[in-house]
């Protein structure tokens, strides 16, 4: 058409344009990114259970008004009742580290006596800060200067205020913000953009949500059983048993860690009996996750070539630390997600 | 009889003829704020009317089709400007709001063959809406047309949402494919019972 030819440049100029400055914007405004996200996550939680409660008549303002509600009130008591927990055990474990970590030298330094006694002649170096300097980096591992980082990106004055009102809108008028984005997609790709955007939600709608469920039901399974068995920390393990749990392969073993450390340097705990125990544990929680609730939530996995988790483990790790670790395979995973519906999608428009 | 832009007014008057020269005049209004306080007053009754007559929204109430025209999408087609392309995934139906729509399908050779002319207030693609099938044929504007695409995502979150009334539309929808069947079968019929003759 010789209109649209005539047009198309300064047309895809002026989208380029607008969307690099959407992007900078966000980018410039990490928090809002960060915020934008969590809302994006949320609503998708929360959409199911909205929808159910407007098939019964009730409006779509009262159940998200409803559900924060009790949502509010849920989290005042996690704050009342696990809050206090969490709390005693960050600061003992904060107060205790260097004993732990000094604890954990002499053991390195042990093991690298006897090696060295087994084996003379084999040379190895000072195990402990090769080890320390190896896994956390130079400036020290602090769980406080991790925390801040956290709440650097993401303070608690955004997720309180920020987030459930973003997500307030989004699950009441996300249809209204999706058709004023496809009111700006000219004709000849509106109908590739209304497909697109559908499947895109569909996948990570089902991926995020999936994952979510599984994460917590390993978290809150795993604390509950460090609870019976009386193992210290078993919040703080349970979080990292529901964390890990976001990544596969290495996930179930990189969650299993904190608890093997904390056996390790509470006295009297690092038995084999002990041991068993724990292994056990970890072993039907990740055995009943993968058998009914895995299944369940996420039906469709999203498959992972091993080596990309690794691979994605390390870049993650190399970027941002721990919390790169756990961050990274969840957004190979959605980034995965994102390019097969549209790889598959341009395939049936004969554009790739 | 001059519509004056008085919303309620003209309105309560004569609606149906206001409704109809709103469906052609775009410059009944020149001064833009004017035009924008008017908007969804007098728009919305000559949406709903025009919705109402179509078989796809046959049995639902003024309210419930107010709520369609909520999720309805308006563009603009210029003259000559394809809406989809034959053998492309199917995303929706449309409703011809103003304009004229040719469907043509292209024959061995290349030659594209016209089908069928649309005109305001007949809708096409409904078979979109029931599953991502590849168009059977193309469509393309043959005068600046305004269009209201209702997509099958749209549709999907209806279902899930109020189902009662998207049971409707499916129900509805259904309809018009049945028709469509039994029309072709005839059709069929016909052509079986001419071809001894012939051969």
């Amino acid at each position: 058409m010789a209109t649209a030819k005539r047009y198309s440049s300064v047309r895809i100029g002026y989208y380029l344009f607008a969307s690099a400055v959407f992007v900078a914007t966000i980018f410039a405004l990490f928090q809002l990114a960060g915020a934008l996200v969590a809302s994006l996550v949320l609503s998708f939680l929360l959409s199911p259970i909205i929808n159910f409660a407007e098939n019964r008549g009730v409006h779509r303002v009262v159940v998200v008004l409803g559900i924060y509600l009790v949502v509010g009130g849920l989290l005042l008591l996690l704050v009342l009742v696990v809050g206090p927990i969490l709390s005693t055990e960050l600061q003992r474990l904060t107060q205790e580290f260097p004993t732990y970590e000094a604890k954990l030298a002499e053991l390195l330094i042990n093991i690298r006596a006897s090696i060295t006694r087994r084996l003379p002649g084999v040379e190895i170096p000072e195990l402990y800060p090769y080890l320390k300097e190896r896994i956390i980096g130079t400036e020290g591992f602090e769980l406080t200067s991790m925390m801040s980082r956290l709440s650097g990106v993401f303070s608690i004055l955004t997720v309180a205020v920020l987030v459930p009102i973003i997500t307030f809108f989004f699950v009441v008028d996300g249809h209204v913000i999706q058709k004023a984005f496809l009111r700006m997609i000219p004709n000849r790709y509106f109908e590739m953009a209304v497909l697109l955007i559908s499947r895109i939600g569909n996948a990570l709608q089902s991926f995020i949500r999936g994952q979510l469920i599984d994460a917590l039901y390993v978290g809150v399974m795993t604390t509950i059983g460090m609870a019976a068995i009386g193992l210290p920390y078993f919040v703080v393990i349970g979080i990292f048993a529901g964390l890990g749990n976001l990544i596969p392969y290495l996930g179930p073993i990189m969650g299993a860690i904190p608890a093997l450390v904390v056996m390790l340097l509470t006295p009297g705990w690092f038995t084999g009996a002990n041991i068993l125990i724990v292994a056990i544990i970890f072993a039907v929680v990740q055995f009943t996750e993968g058998t009914f609730v895995y299944p369940l939530a996420i039906g469709k996995s999203v498959d992972l070539h091993p080596l990309v988790v690794i691979l994605g483990i390390t870049i993650g790790g190399q970027l941002a630390g721990i919390v790169g670790m756990l961050i990274a395979v969840p957004l190979v995973s959605i980034v995965k997600v994102i390019v097969e519906v549209v790889s598959s999608y341009l395939k049936s428009y004969k554009i790739l | 009889m001059q519509v004056v832009p008085l919303g309620g007014l003209a309105l309560t008057a004569s609606r149906a003829k206001y409704s109809m020269e709103c469906m052609k005049g775009d410059n009944r209004m020149k001064n833009p704020v004017w035009a924008y306080i008017f908007r969804s007053k007098s728009d919305e009754p000559t949406l709903v009317e025009l919705l109402s007559a179509l078989p796809i929204f046959e049995g639902l109430s003024r309210t419930q089709i107010r709520g369609i025209t909520r999720l309805l999408h308006e563009r603009t087609y210029a003259k000559g400007e394809t809406v989809f392309n034959e053998t492309e995934p199917g995303a929706g139906l449309y409703i011809i709001s103003s304009g004229r729509i040719a469907v043509t399908k292209q024959i061995e050779g290349g030659e594209q063959f016209e089908l069928a002319e649309f005109v305001e207030g007949n809708f096409f693609g409904e078979l979109a809406l029931i599953d991502e099938i590849p168009r059977s044929a193309t469509t393309t504007a043959l005068e600046t047309s305004t269009l209201l695409a209702f997509p099958k995502p749209d549709l999907d979150r209806l279902i899930e949402r109020q189902p009662q009334l998207a049971v409707r539309i499916l129900r509805n929808l259904a309809r018009l494919v049945a028709q469509r069947l039994l029309q072709a079968n005839r059709n069929l019929e016909e052509l079986q019972r001419l071809l001894p003759k012939e051969g």
